[in-house]
């Protein structure tokens, strides 16, 4: 019976609990609940002045018992305005941080519900900093609209020298009542993205295969519509994916960062959102966040109308990248480019590696789901937009392949792919990989923090390091849709750099020796290659066995 | 994988929410407003605990609406000083659920009505996460949820607290009311129960 009981032990801490969702009773419940909160502020607001009520009842009682009502009453009813304008007066500065900040979004959103035109002026304030590696890999996710009329997610990349900086002008023009609307991103005056749709065509500036920047534009079809939310690709909020939704996700992660005085004088309240670490727990990881540094947003928000003055993304403890508003007003149609006229774009050579641009992710709609399960290595090699890598041959122990791709474009501004093998004996293996952040893992200040240990250099030119304890865990536990199994906290975690400069890493449920580790690095080859390879053994996949989840 | 890369301690977040919601109180004392703050954040983890430890979607909203018309009515008796907003919710619910449990005990069943399963309307309310997980996944847990609905509250709960809520032996102590050992002992004697009412089921 004693193995049947740990088995169950085993189900139970393997099964993800179901998640269930019912939004109407939890409205209906809201309803309620307001309810009683006035009854009780009318309450509160009596009982505040119960005492000077009860001695005018006790006085008047004998003699004027409806004119002490009527007092009383008035009383209530004073108690009460007092209340509404105490707390008008204070709402904002006692407003929580997620409060104040799901105001910010709303009001964002509602600089495109005016009548007329609104024009919109923000500045992306790339800030310089010493560390190359950050500075060469900073980006901002941001949506557009295709020519296809569909939104897409396109990163705009920020890169700078190490300890330069620059600016970009961001203005945005929006018609509330055609949906009309233009976007143009510009530095030094020559434009890196400029996207409109005036009503029939939908304009895009878009690389030629020569790399010059040139407007494409399409006519839109009979039943196109143009995007319900403007906030989604224009504006301050727009890298920050759909306003309310992500405030539903991370109001754990909102606290309040004080308050500060614009330069214009106006007052604002400043909300931090620290980085999501769902999922990630233990000593060490804080231990990790003490040498690694603070990393969050700051939203600066105006006390005047709640309208975001200023994001700030803040890595390691400094000032990276500074978004701006600076100015909402309204605009006639004339002085909108709606289709691009005129916009001149930035000339080829100034197109170099630290230059701004705006990279496009193909094939990828804000529609998408953000995870696709099993997919298959040709979609991988084909769609990664970096070389993506793969075992040429499955570690031994193991029986089956999975290839999700992971779509975050938060968190994960590029796709990302996880590998997971499984084994029978629960030494499964994770190798997951994308082509931002953990570079810094070994590269510059923080990697001087950090101080991972290589641990080996393979003859095809991969260098791998261990990676702090908790971070093996971490990754098996994002595949344990797979292999069903709560990770061991001893499991082995590894950075490899590639060949090609990417970082992916690797965990191994359980201990890996120095051989297999070896083995399994030496086999690693670009997927293009595999399926060159090994063109029939890429069968399945997810044209024949795909499935996506959200 | 995305979280595996992100680099700040959830710790943090959790320290975090502490403070949040001990200022969220502080301020619901003086104006109630605030506690629909509190509602907002904790509605879909009180009802996803009832609904674990009910699977039945009438009951679970009888006693989401319950806890929360109970914390709101009693959130002058909270001491942040003694423990989590959090815990304490959590210990509210579980009292309205132990209570529900009481009353149908007392009162003449149909054979079976405690299993009462109304998956139709159970499989409505899944959120997204739940609905990707693999059918054969989703069917495992359905069985062994089947076998935890027969269990008496007081093991059902442990259960429940511990593998779905993700509670320490601790936290389910302070929830319960009882002692870390008792807690120890009826997560013991459950798992030995549900082994009996699953055998031949369990699969492998």
């Amino acid at each position: 019976m004693a193995t049947k009981a740990d088995k169950i032990h085993n189900i139970l801490k393997s099964i993800e609990p179901p998640e269930f969702v019912n939004p109407k009773h939890q409205a209906v419940l809201r309803g309620q609940l307001n309810e009683m909160v006035a009854n009780k502020m009318l309450q509160e607001a009596k009982a505040g002045h119960a005492p000077a009520q009860a001695r005018e009842g006790r006085r008047m009682k004998a003699w004027k018992p409806a004119l002490a009502a009527g007092i009383a009453g008035l009383l209530a009813c004073g108690a009460l305005l007092w209340l509404k304008f105490h707390s008008a007066g204070d709402a904002f500065a006692k407003m929580p941080a997620f409060s104040l900040f799901r105001e910010a979004c709303a009001a964002e959103e509602s600089l495109f519900k005016g009548e007329g035109i609104v024009s919109i002026v923000n500045e992306f304030v790339v800030k310089p900093i010493s560390d190359p590696e950050l500075a060469r890999i900073r980006r901002y996710p941001m949506n557009s609209l295709a020519v296809s009329g569909k939104l897409r997610y396109d990163q705009l990349s920020l890169p700078a020298k190490p300890g330069e900086g620059y600016t970009v002008q961001d203005r945005a023009w929006y018609d509330q009542q055609t949906g009309r609307f233009a976007r143009v991103m510009t530095v030094g005056g020559k434009a890196i993205f400029a996207n409109s749709f005036d009503g029939t065509s939908v304009y895009l500036i878009e690389p030629d295969p020569a790399g010059v920047l040139k407007v494409v534009s399409k006519p839109v079809a009979a039943d196109f519509q143009p995007p319900r939310n403007p906030a989604e690709f224009m504006g301050i909020t727009a890298g920050l994916g759909r306003s309310g939704a992500f405030v539903e996700k991370k109001s754990n992660l909102i606290s309040d960062a004080g308050e500060v005085t614009l330069p214009d004088g106006s007052a604002a309240r400043v909300v931090r959102i620290n980085t999501d670490t769902t999922g990630m727990t233990g000593k060490e990881m804080k231990d990790m966040k003490e040498r690694m540094g603070d990393s969050y947003s700051l939203i600066t928000i105006r006390k005047t109308d709640n309208t975001i003055a200023q994001v700030e993304t803040v890595i390691q403890g400094q000032s990276y990248l500074v978004i701006r508003r600076l100015a909402v007003a309204p605009a006639s149609a004339s002085e909108v480019p709606w289709n691009l006229a005129g916009i001149e774009a930035q000339p080829v050579s100034a197109q170099t590696p630290s230059a701004p641009s705006v990279n496009r992710i193909p094939r990828i709609e804000p529609d998408d789901k953000k995870t696709r399960t099993n997919v298959s290595v040709q979609q991988m090699a084909e769609k990664a937009g970096y070389e993506a890598y793969i075992f040429a041959a499955d570690p031994p122990w193991t029986v089956e392949r999975h290839i999700d791709e992971i779509h975050d474009p938060i968190l994960l501004p590029a796709l990302g792919y996880m590998t997971t093998y499984c084994a029978k004996d629960g030494r499964h293996v994770v190798f997951a990989q994308e082509n931002t952040l953990p570079g810094t893992f070994v590269q510059g200040p923080l990697a001087e923090k950090l101080k991972l240990v290589r641990v080996y250099a393979s003859p095809n030119g991969f260098e791998v390091w261990r990676l702090p304890k908790q971070m093996g865990p971490g990754l098996l536990q994002a595949a344990r849709t797979w292999t069903k199994e709560v990770p061991l906290a001893d499991s082995a975690g590894y950075l490899i750099k590639t060949p090609a400069g990417t970082f992916p890493m690797l965990a191994v449920n359980g201990a890996l020796s120095d051989d297999e580790l070896h083995a399994l690095i030496d086999s690693l080859i670009p997927a293009k290659e595999y399926l060159k390879k090994f063109p029939a053994s890429d069968a399945t996949g997810a044209e024949k066995t795909g499935t996506t989840s959200p | 994988m995305a979280e595996a890369m992100a680099i700040l301690s959830c710790e943090a977040a959790r320290e975090n929410r502490v403070e949040i919601d001990a200022e969220l109180v502080r301020k619901a004392r003086t104006c109630a407003k605030a506690f629909t703050d509190l509602y907002e954040f904790y509605y879909p983890g009180i009802f996803n605990y009832a609904m674990r430890t009910t699977m039945n979607v009438s009951v679970a909203e009888d006693v989401t609406s319950e806890t929360f018309l109970k914390a709101f009515e009693g959130l002058t008796g909270f001491d942040p000083e003694k423990g989590s907003f959090a815990g304490w919710l959590y210990r509210i619910a579980t009292n309205v659920m132990r209570d529900h449990f009481r009353k149908r005990s007392r009162e003449a069943l149909r054979e079976g009505d405690e299993l009462t399963y109304d998956l139709l309307r159970v499989k409505r309310m899944l959120g997204p996460r739940t609905m990707s997980q693999p059918a054969e996944q989703l069917e495992q847990h359905q069985r062994l949820h089947k076998a935890i609905l027969t269990l008496k509250s007081a093991y059902r709960l442990a259960i429940v607290l511990h593998y779905f809520e993700r509670k320490s032996q601790k936290e389910i102590a302070a929830i319960m009311g009882c002692t870390v050992l008792t807690v120890r002992w009826r997560l013991h004697h459950a798992r030995h129960l549900l082994a009996g009412r699953l055998a031949g089921n369990l699969g492998g």
